[in-house]
């Protein structure tokens, strides 16, 4: 190295430190700049940023169903929860059981008894249907047969 | 003695930088072989060992791969005050870091005191002239030692701290003239004359 801003002076110490500067220079060990090289490429390579992922249109329709799946869940997370948390029955006392016997048995014949009232009921209201059947059908006819007269004259007077 | 690094036009190290941007090897390669020993002697200059120094060297390195993928580097024609700010930075952490966990058998505990040299640099003077360098407040040293292990010239070597020329022009003679001083008065005689 030139030493031009020295003077005769310093001139002797700025070259022995251009000697020193020299040896440490070279007290690298071999291979030293292939090893240097090769780290700066392999920081380069993997310092490099990765592509972002695309999601393709054809997975748009998996939008939908995830949202039902999720909301199912939901639910069935949710009735789940409250089958378990609800207050259960106590149980009854015999005396309750008994009164809640007697009131079944009350139950049971009231069902009887209106099952028989229906089939008394249900002989007459089969003779109605039948009877108002019968009278639309005579009226019917009776319509008709005047139709057939009419159309009758008509063809007459045609000819 | 080494021959004064040539200087790089700007266009050339324009170009050598965008080719190792681009990923380009030679380009790489030849990053390395212009600054690499460089930052390695700036590094061994601050008695850190050759493993350390390569280290650091190579986590220089490493540092510009990774500012010049991410697009982060933007130093267009100062480079190199950047590169060496960058080394330097490291090396002085590292030495400071070394400082606190020397032990009495690590040469960094040692330094200033005259130590036995490696059988490679078995020169006394040359140790001496090591030592002394050892000595110099950071300013000065940082100055010696980006001049004559870095190879800077005083204009980077001005970039790089911010200072005017002509200022480190007069604190490099200056640092000179000490240096001269340590190696011609004997240690003893050394300590009376800084005690005075």
């Amino acid at each position: 190295m030139t030493n031009e801003h020295t003077t005769p002076e310093t001139d002797p110490i700025a070259q022995r430190l251009d000697a020193l500067g020299a040896i440490d220079r070279a007290s690298a060990p071999g291979s030293f700049e292939r090893r240097i090289a090769d780290a700066a490429m392999d920081a380069q390579s993997s310092a490099q940023t990765p592509a972002p992922i695309q999601i393709g249109a054809r997975r748009v329709w998996l939008r939908p169903v995830g949202a039902l799946a999720a909301a199912v869940l939901v639910v069935g997370a949710g009735a789940a929860a409250w089958f378990t948390l609800r207050p259960s029955p106590t149980p009854a006392t015999n005396t309750e059981s008994i009164t809640q016997l007697a009131s079944l048995e009350q139950d049971v014949d009231d069902l009887l008894a209106l099952a028989d009232l229906l089939d008394e009921h249900a002989g007459s209201w089969s003779g109605q249907l039948r009877s108002d059947a019968d009278s639309l059908g005579d009226s019917i006819g009776r319509t008709w047969d005047a139709l057939g007269t009419i159309a009758d004259e008509y063809v007459e007077e045609s000819i | 003695m080494d021959p004064e690094p040539p200087e790089h036009p700007e266009d050339e190290l324009s170009a050598l930088i965008r080719g190792a941007g681009d990923g380009d090897e030679r380009s790489w390669e030849r990053l390395v072989d212009l600054y690499a020993r460089r930052i390695f002697a700036l590094a061994r200059s601050r008695r850190l060992s050759p493993e350390m120094s390569e280290e650091i060297s190579q986590s220089v390195f490493v540092t510009l791969a990774t500012k010049l993928s991410t697009g982060e580097y933007d130093e267009r024609g100062r480079f190199e005050p950047w590169l060496f700010r960058v080394a330097m930075n490291r090396i002085r952490d590292e030495a400071r870091r070394q400082k606190r966990h020397a032990t009495p058998s690590d040469p960094v505990w040692f330094e200033g005191a005259r130590t036995p040299p490696p059988a490679a640099e078995a020169d006394a003077s040359t140790d001496a002239l090591r030592d002394a360098v050892g000595q110099l407040n950071d300013s000065d040293r940082e100055i010696i030692e980006l001049r004559h292990h870095g190879q800077m010239s005083f204009k980077q070597i001005a970039e790089m701290l911010g200072e005017p020329v002509g200022t480190l022009l007069a604190r490099h003679h200056r640092a000179l003239k000490k240096l001269r001083s340590m190696l011609e008065t004997p240690p003893q005689d050394q300590r009376k004359a800084d005690a005075s």
